[in-house]
């Protein structure tokens, strides 16, 4: 399926207002600078992929040796103190709370609930 | 001190735009099409509150019993044509939603519709 060319223009148009926000430009910077810095991508990326992991095992029944989440946990410490990580975070927190209303206001145009149907 | 204005970033514009185009989709009115009837349909109401009730009582005393009705239940619904036609239109929405999803995200940055999730008290 491809996008009507009228309706792949809205939603670019959309999207291109929705990076306008300043919160939106916040987060994008702070994205942008962790991104720059290879210690801090790195330990950040370690992180996730743990996360993502035991996730993944404990959906499929797995019950998670206490070593590793104790592992994960201290990881994740470390890498919610790095000051660029933190900052990520702090703006993605703060973009989030507003694509919410962003995103209620679009249902509401709908009358279907968008995020519900849009996550694969 | 000099304080600098930051004017708002209205989107209204843009979403009610969006929202007029994805409803003249096929996709849109085809789903609304099939929630209606499945809505109309006494027995798949019907069963739906039937599924409901069962799922309470399987936590009591009788759960074994409730179990095996409830899978019953949920086995005549599956076969009702109003539900079928209704998750098949479910998903082709679906598939429309992603695709205008990818494109607001890639525009803007970030994950639209992901980051746009509103989160219960319970953090789920």
């Amino acid at each position: 399926m491809t996008l009507p060319e009228d309706l792949e223009k809205a939603a670019r148009a959309f999207g291109l207002k929705l990076r306008d926000h300043p919160l939106i430009q916040e987060y994008l910077a702070a994205k942008q600078k962790l991104e720059a810095d290879a210690e801090a991508r790195a330990l950040d990326e370690r992180c996730e992929a743990m996360r993502l992991d035991l996730v993944a095992r404990q959906q499929a029944g797995e019950m998670l040796p206490r070593a590793e989440v104790d592992t994960y946990y201290a990881l994740n410490r470390q890498a919610r103190a790095h000051p660029l990580i933190a900052e990520r975070d702090r703006t993605l927190q703060a973009a989030k709370a507003y694509l919410v209303q962003v995103g209620q206001d679009l249902s509401v145009a709908l009358g279907v609930d968008y995020t519900a149907l849009a996550i694969d | 001190m000099t304080t600098t204005y930051q004017p708002e970033v209205s989107v209204k514009a843009e979403t009610d735009l969006l929202a007029g185009l994805i409803k003249a989709q096929p996709a849109f009115t085809a789903f609304m099409k099939a929630y209606q009837a499945l809505d109309a349909d006494q027995e798949a109401q019907r069963l739906i509150q039937e599924g409901q009730s069962l799922n309470s009582r399987m936590m009591f005393d009788d759960a074994e019993a409730a179990r095996a009705r409830f899978h019953e239940v949920l086995e005549q619904f599956n076969q009702l044509d109003s539900v079928k036609a209704y998750r098949q239109a479910e998903l082709a929405l679906r598939e429309l939603m992603c695709l205008v999803d990818a494109v607001i995200s890639e525009s803007a940055g970030i994950d639209f519709a992901v980051n746009a999730q509103r989160r219960s008290c319970c953090g789920g």
